[in-house]
């Protein structure tokens, strides 16, 4: 009887383990994770501003402890946010492929040591006593939010570069190929390939200069202080230096297409 | 030493623990057969609905090596990133950082 007792707990393992399993963790859902925590924050937000209206007009007891509660609420709320928002970008990155792993890892560093630091926040609004103490603690967050931003627009620069690196290459693979098959047609002699090889040219300067404009988005996005207050304008400026590098790209591949119209037609 | 379990006890914990798994079992093939239903559906939707079209390149005077294996290897292949070159977004704003009310402030406003 016993022998059966640890057949079906073993069983029962088993299928607990396969489920859980199979709700594998990846970029889709924890992004799902930081929208519904999103929305929590928005209405403990609402909630906190209520609260704090009335204990502005009333001044009890009663309406300042009804502001601290809602305001430790919103405060939890808003560093969950923010820990599943940089669990997202992880995620993202790590399933991104072009980057090198030595690179990522030193991402991922950063990313688990900020994670880490909105943890003991929580952990500091929990304990706090008043509401005095919740809106020190509100300041702290603050100052840590501006290094996650800053954090944030470098995460994403080397999502999109990546992205960008992972094209080139591919390009480059075929530029490659098309160069020996263009030798091989000039040994033969049997067909021209001096237009074909002028769009080669062509199709590499624009891969050259796709590479520039990455440099550069990814340059600016390194320049980017915490202390700085308009952050999003450097990383929009990044964005578009990357969309120009993308353009070349698009161009080189259409340069491509030109070399097999040269070669797949008579002279 | 020694749990001792008694038999009345040991039948209903197998009894229940059999019904589960049953139940388990039959939940597992019942949406296991109808979500693959579905994806093949979807899948055959999704190729009567979106053919996709391809611009016909037409040659009037092919060359030598207007067939040549390699060659249209390389071209399918750079269809294929032209594609994906199109369809890529670089900007992706739903992951920007998210916009939070930083200011906790209990003074009042003007």
């Amino acid at each position: 009887m016993k022998k059966l007792l640890i057949f079906f707990v073993t069983i029962l393992f088993f299928f607990t383990f396969s489920f859980a399993y199979a709700q594998e963790f990846n970029f889709k859902k924890a992004y799902e994770d930081y929208l519904f925590n999103f929305n929590k924050y928005r209405e403990s937000h609402d909630e906190y501003v209520t609260a704090k209206e009335a204990y502005l007009s009333y001044k009890t007891l009663t309406s300042k402890n009804t502001a601290k509660e809602k305001t430790a609420k919103m405060l939890l709320n808003e560093d969950e946010v923010i820990h599943t928002y940089l669990a997202a970008i992880r995620l993202k990155l790590s399933e991104t492929t072009g980057i090198s792993n030595y690179e990522k890892s030193i991402i991922y560093l950063k990313l688990d040591e900020n994670i880490a630091l909105y943890s003991t926040h929580q952990n500091s609004i929990n304990a706090a006593d008043n509401l005095e103490d919740l809106i020190k603690l509100a300041q702290e967050n603050k100052e840590s939010y501006k290094i996650t931003e800053t954090l944030s627009y470098q995460t994403l620069g080397s999502i999109f570069a990546s992205k960008e690196i992972n094209f080139r290459n591919k390009i480059n693979k075929q530029v490659t190929l098309l160069k020996e098959k263009l030798g091989e047609i000039r040994q033969k002699g049997d067909k021209q390939t001096i237009k074909a090889e002028r769009w080669l040219i062509e199709a590499e300067s624009r891969l050259l200069k796709s590479q520039e404009k990455e440099f550069e988005a990814q340059q600016t996005l390194s320049q980017i202080k915490t202390t700085d207050k308009y952050k999003n304008k450097d990383y929009n400026e990044a964005q578009y230096l990357f969309e120009q590098s993308h353009q070349y790209l698009k161009e080189s591949s259409n340069q491509l297409q030109e070399v097999m119209r040269e070669i797949k037609t008579a002279d | 030493m020694r749990i001792k379990i008694s038999k009345k006890f040991l039948i209903i914990f197998s009894s229940i623990f059999g019904a589960t798994l049953i139940a388990l079992l039959i939940i597992a093939i019942l949406f296991g057969f109808k979500q693959t239903k579905i994806d093949l559906l979807e899948k055959n939707i999704e190729e009567l609905v979106t053919p996709t079209p391809e611009a016909i390149q037409e040659i009037s005077n092919p060359s030598p090596y207007a067939d040549d294996l390699i060659i249209l290897k390389i071209e399918k292949d750079l269809k294929e990133i032209d594609k994906q070159l199109q369809e890529t977004d670089l900007k992706e704003a739903s992951l920007n950082p998210p916009l939070l009310d930083m200011d906790i402030k209990f003074e009042m406003e003007d």
